[in-house]
């Protein structure tokens, strides 16, 4: 039957039921990510205080911190571990198992709602947060520096938040950190996304790959991967340039670590699907 | 309706549950699952209902394979687990959430069974107690109108007025089309609305038939002294209650549930 795997009006009541029952979880986890940003971002902003003002100083604009929004990235990637909460135990196991509707619209939901929706709202929220602390820390250290900037004739004036200075920072600091063979940012931006990806979707997929203690079997199971990982990298770059100071020196490969992180995120989500489909009680 | 042929189950490094296990059910009944602790009847409920895959041998529920997890075969069946897990709604939210997931439910039933159990759709799930909690599933599950209900120890947490409550309300509100299976220890419980049952025991089915039948082929019957025909007996205040086979002439007795599994499980029935 040709709607036993698909079928847009099922696929909407299952929605509809998701977002009827949970919807005050959802909403808790927006507020909470919220407060939580905008803690976060005015906690960086405090302890750069020092270049803020050298900036102001010298007519430069600062540039909202990328740590700050790596953290939060984190703190998004740690709640997409979360994905699939009725798998954490057998009795609700059971009741998400047997909803009258197919593997694929059960996955397909919880896709879009713990990783498309999710990530949207995560970069719309954490977007308010930032532009809040900063016009939270703006008088504040206007009012601390007072007397110093008074004496200069100036004034802290911090620019609003935009992902361009993540996109800007992120390209910057590869560059600085010595990536050497990173030549444009285009290519930085393809290759972090997916390889942020491949990651996002192994968090996603926790809870139908491990049973019990999936927090401390991915942390293993994810050390092993990388560990074998740069070893195969590296033990290859040797075979294929016969330099054995090529070792650890990804220069060969890195023209295909896109198609290797787009396989990696295709086969997560076929594995992911199976594993829901497989899942026993 | 319900067909299971050769099944073969085990857990990881156990002894197997069933093996080579065959049961046939017909549309339209309601069958007692009765078995010892550990006989396996609440893993028979979750393979029948897809939630477990059987490692060999064939089951066929409504025509669907339970495993496939079809969503029209999970539209059809409606499991009650002895534990469960429900949102922190009201009844009246979780059942407009969920009651378009099920093509043939009634809300004036469900009204009608709410009502009767002492709930309204005001309620909220997670302030309800557990046997609250049971009887709004039991209810919401009358009125999705599956043909197969599963209801494991649907009994236990229930006061005493509602377990006779849950028997009028099962017995009046199930069609001919539905079958209800109910897995329980508690046989007095049930033995006055099934009109089948199935004995667990050793990974097998070892008596599977309808109450009428079991009634024209044995008597149930309290003795002074131990009759020469009893085929089981045990010692009871007022004498021993017996099973003796019953003569084609004979009046039908009232079943004694409770001695006949006894009977079945401590003696090999042929």
């Amino acid at each position: 039957m040709n709607n036993s795997f698909f079928s847009p009006s099922r696929f909407a009541r299952l929605a509809a039921y998701d977002l009827k029952t949970k919807y005050k979880t959802y909403l808790i986890a927006v507020v909470a990510a919220f407060v939580g940003f905008t803690i976060i971002n005015y906690l960086f902003l405090d302890a750069d205080e020092a270049e803020i003002v050298s900036r102001t100083l010298n007519h430069l604009t600062y540039s909202h911190s990328l740590a700050s929004f790596t953290v939060c990235l984190t703190a998004f990637f740690v709640c997409a571990g979360f994905s699939f909460p009725a798998l954490s135990s057998k009795k609700s196991a059971m009741g998400y198992i047997l909803l009258p509707a197919s593997t694929f619209e059960k996955y397909l939901l919880e896709f879009l709602i713990k990783i498309v929706i999710a990530f949207g709202v995560f970069l719309l929220v954490y977007y308010l947060a930032a532009n809040l602390s900063a016009s939270i820390a703006e008088p504040i250290f206007n009012n601390r520096n007072a007397d110093f900037l008074e004496l200069k004739h100036a004034r802290i004036d911090l620019q609003p938040f935009t992902f361009r200075f993540v996109y800007k920072n992120t390209y910057i600091t590869t560059v600085q950190s010595g990536s050497a063979y990173v030549d444009t940012i285009d290519k930085v931006s393809v290759m972090g996304t997916f390889f942020v990806g491949s990651i996002l979707l192994f968090l996603f997929n926790i809870r139908l790959f491990f049973k019990r203690f999936s927090l401390i079997k991915t942390v293993i199971a994810g050390f092993f991967v990388y560990y074998l990982f740069f070893q195969l990298m590296s033990l290859l770059g040797i075979a294929f340039t016969g330099d054995k100071n090529t070792a650890y020196d990804f220069k060969f490969f890195y023209p295909y670590y896109d198609y290797l992180f787009i396989f990696t995120i295709i086969t997560l989500i076929v594995l992911g699907y199976y594993k829901l489909k497989e899942k026993r009680l | 309706m319900l067909e299971i042929q050769n099944l073969y189950f085990s857990y990881k490094r156990k002894q197997p549950l069933f093996e080579d296990f065959s049961l046939s059910l017909p549309d339209g009944c309601i069958v007692g699952l009765l078995g010892k602790n550990g006989a396996g009847k609440t893993t028979l409920l979750n393979i029948v209902s897809g939630l477990l895959p059987p490692q060999a041998g064939k089951i066929a529920v409504n025509g669907f394979t339970p495993f496939e997890r079809k969503p029209a075969f999970l539209a059809d069946v409606s499991l009650i687990a002895e534990e469960f897990s429900l949102p922190q709604v009201s009844i009246a939210a979780y059942t407009s959430a969920l009651q378009p997931l099920y093509p043939k439910f009634d809300g004036a039933k469900l009204d009608k069974i709410l009502a009767e159990f002492e709930l309204s759709r005001a309620n909220r799930l997670h302030k309800l107690s557990h046997g609250q909690r049971k009887k709004f599933l039991i209810a919401f599950a009358l009125a999705s109108n599956c043909r197969l209900l599963i209801l494991d120890e649907p009994t236990n947490g229930l006061d005493i007025p509602s377990k006779s409550q849950f028997r009028k309300i099962l017995v009046s509100s199930i069609t001919d089309e539905q079958t209800v299976l109910i897995s329980t220890h508690q046989v007095r419980d049930i033995e006055n609305i099934i009109d089948s049952i199935a004995v667990l025991d050793n990974g097998r089915a070892v008596f599977a038939d309808t109450l009428e039948n079991l009634s024209r082929r044995f008597r149930f019957e309290l003795a002074d002294t131990l009759p020469t025909n009893a085929l089981y007996a045990e010692k009871s205040i007022g004498g021993q209650r017996v099973i003796l086979p019953n003569d084609a002439d004979s009046e039908e007795t009232e079943i004694d549930l409770e001695l006949f599994f006894n009977f079945i499980t401590n003696k090999t029935y042929e």
